[in-house]
């Protein structure tokens, strides 16, 4: 529990379970969606193109956060249930003709159901065989959406229509930044909300002691298919967004190396901490685009190291951060920020 | 029948380099308890390096190879000192990101020295085939079956016989009761990436020689993850009997049912393999320890 700031007493339980307690947090919140609301119109297109696929990758690492983070089901597989919930979207769309907006809860909760399928052998193993299963979970998905041609389309994959709302299209960067940053802060506050419940205490008791948790009556298998469920499903969400952000469900988006990728922004951002998933997508995503940009430019200017890098930078850098990550700050930046907040709230008697 | 065997006879004897990569994966874990991620990587450094060696600094055969793989060996220490014994007492979710992203790491040096081409890599092994119950093996899958059964062999004799081997053992079995007993835990851990990645970039190399080597191939090597769980994570004869047996098991399926299912089964097979022993007897055939049970 972090410390209230000075002279915020709590008169009522409503007050003490309250997500946004002070008045500098609304004023703080009510800023950052104005902000939000109004930068498609500050920032260049490329800007937003970046936070874009911030906002949709939040989606798919608060459910691998619920996943691995809360309930320390290590999943490796996180983008193939993606890929799940993307082909889930164009099959809909496509073969059956149904409203992009309503294929949204279908791919989530197909990839959610698939998520449940891979999760069951965790009722037997758990830890590293765990994670074993996903990196099977992994290849097989991707083998079956490669070769069921028929529904999928194969190595083509589906086009998808943009996404339509009455009269505006949400084609482009500027215009999908609602959908992408709206699905991100309503996934946001549910998760937040999941893991202040019972739910969500149950799911950090499963990770840290599951035979005490059963013994405190915590339901495992119930809230180990529910958490499968509900990473996968929020994975399936993710598909879905980000389908319709590039207007097509294609295989090679969704490689082991993207699932690393999602699993190195838990961990970065700190496990089991919503405020962290938040800062690691933002960290990672940054870092990978600045490596892309990079990349290039290292490549045009030392040209014995040849082209070669602008594919290699990325991969370097990224192993780098995590074991850096690892090694020094194994709990994340949520953790740092935590440090960071109650110096503040503390000063001037926090040195 | 002659299909058949002609399907069943390459595959054994190219399982067997699946042994020889999970042999690697044993010894780490049977000592550490880690299941090093960064494997397929590694194997793909043997196979580079020796392309490096011989191909393009010119060292002939005899000593390139060798070197490659000491350098590999001394690279797996180095790996073990500087990235994982930070981690001893982490939960296993980190030490398996930390492998993790050592992969990626390598798999980003193997992008930025040799590119993401297929390179042949040189082969010391005789081309030509063996006629053989009415199907021809290729020379080199008998050389692989002959390398691997000494590889196994020889581990077995050091885990069994030798006071490095049986330390590693007991550091592996409990690693307290080991330190007071006077075996340096630190030195054993080393020795034993040491070994491992001497043995994962032979089984590298020899792969490699059939295919080329290039950088997605690094996952391959978690293929043979499904010889370790299948054969039990601790267990050599395990490696050694399982390899085969999901080499051919690969093979048979591919070659019958590729028609069926558009190509390309190979690649899924032994991950099938994986979760269905994961799901009915996840302690593998031979392993020794009580798993993790829910």
């Amino acid at each position: 529990m972090s410390i209230q700031p000075c002279g915020v007493f709590n008169t009522s339980y409503g007050q003490c379970m309250a997500a946004i307690r002070t008045k500098n947090q609304w004023i703080t919140l009510i800023a950052f969606f104005v902000f939000m609301g109004i930068s498609p119109l500050i920032f260049s297109g490329y800007t937003i193109s970046l936070i874009n696929r911030i906002a949709i990758y939040v989606v798919v690492v608060h459910g691998l956060n619920l996943l691995t983070g809360y309930t320390g089901q290590i999943s490796v597989a996180q983008s193939a249930f993606m890929a799940v919930g993307a082909f889930t979207t164009g099959i809909l769309s496509t073969k059956l003709g149904m409203n992009l907006w309503l294929c949204m809860p279908f791919a989530g909760i197909v990839a959610g159901l698939v998520g449940i399928l891979f999760g069951i052998p965790s009722f037997r193993v758990k830890g590293l065989y765990l994670a074993l299963v996903s990196i099977g979970a992994q290849f097989i998905i991707m083998y079956v959406l490669l070769h069921w041609k028929s529904l999928t389309g194969g190595v083509h994959g589906i086009f998808i229509e943009p996404l339509k709302l009455g009269p505006i299209e949400f084609i482009g960067d500027s215009s999908f930044y609602y959908v992408a940053m709206g699905m991100a802060c309503l996934v946001t506050y549910f998760t937040k909300n999941i893991v202040r419940t019972r739910v969500g205490r149950a799911f950090i008791a499963v990770r840290d002691n599951d035979i005490v948790a059963e013994f405190m009556g915590v339901n495992l298998y119930l809230y180990k298919v529910f958490s499968f469920f509900a990473g996968c499903f929020f994975a399936g969400i993710g598909g879905w967004l980000w389908a319709c952000y590039i207007g097509s469900a294609s295989i090679d988006q969704y490689s082991l190396i993207d699932s690393v990728w999602f699993l190195a922004m838990v961990v970065i951002g700190g496990m089991g901490s919503v405020v962290g998933t938040i800062f690691g997508v933002c960290f990672v995503e940054i870092l990978r685009e600045s490596t892309n940009i990079m990349g290039p430019i290292i490549g045009d200017d030392i040209p014995a190291l040849g082209m070669t890098v602008a594919t290699a930078l990325p991969l370097l850098s990224l192993g780098v951060v995590i074991v850096i990550f690892l090694i020094f700050e194994p709990r994340g930046l949520a953790h740092r920020w935590e440090i960071v907040k109650n110096l503040y709230r503390l000063w001037p008697y926090s040195r | 029948m002659e299909q058949f065997l002609s399907y069943l006879l390459p595959g054994l004897m190219r399982g067997s380099v699946y042994t020889v990569i999970a042999l690697g994966f044993i010894v780490i874990y049977r000592t550490t308890s880690v299941l090093n991620f960064a494997q397929g990587e590694l194997f793909l450094l043997g196979a580079y390096g020796v392309y490096f060696a011989i191909a393009q600094v010119g060292l002939p055969a005899y000593f390139g190879i060798p070197l490659a793989f000491i350098i590999l060996g001394l690279l797996g220490g180095l790996i073990e000192r500087f990235t994982l014994r930070p981690l001893t007492g982490q939960p296993v979710l980190g030490i398996i990101l930390m492998t993790l992203g050592l992969s990626v790491f390598f798999k980003g040096v193997v992008v930025l020295i040799w590119s993401d081409i297929t390179i042949p890599v040189p082969t010391i092994f005789a081309s030509g085939g063996v006629k053989f119950l009415g199907v021809i093996l290729p020379t080199q899958y008998i050389w692989f079956a002959a390398i691997s059964i000494c590889i196994s062999a020889i581990l077995y004799l050091f885990f069994t016989r030798f006071s490095t081997g049986l330390q590693m053992t007991a550091v592996a079995d409990n690693t307290q009761l080991a330190q007071s007993c006077g075996v340096s835990v630190n030195r054993v851990t080393a020795a034993a990436w040491v070994i491992a990645c001497i043995i994962t970039g032979a089984g590298g190399y020899m792969l490699c020689t059939i295919t080329g080597v290039y950088p997605l191939m690094g996952e391959l090597g978690l293929r043979s993850l499904s010889v370790v769980l299948a054969g039990g994570m601790e267990s050599i004869a395990g490696a050694m009997i399982m390899g085969p047996v999901v080499g051919a098991i690969e093979f048979i399926l591919s070659g019958y049912l590729d028609p069926y299912v558009g190509g390309g089964l190979r690649d899924v097979v032994a991950f099938a393999v994986l979760i269905v022993f994961l799901v009915f007897r996840p302690q593998g055939l031979f392993g020794w320890k009580i798993i993790e049970r829910v």
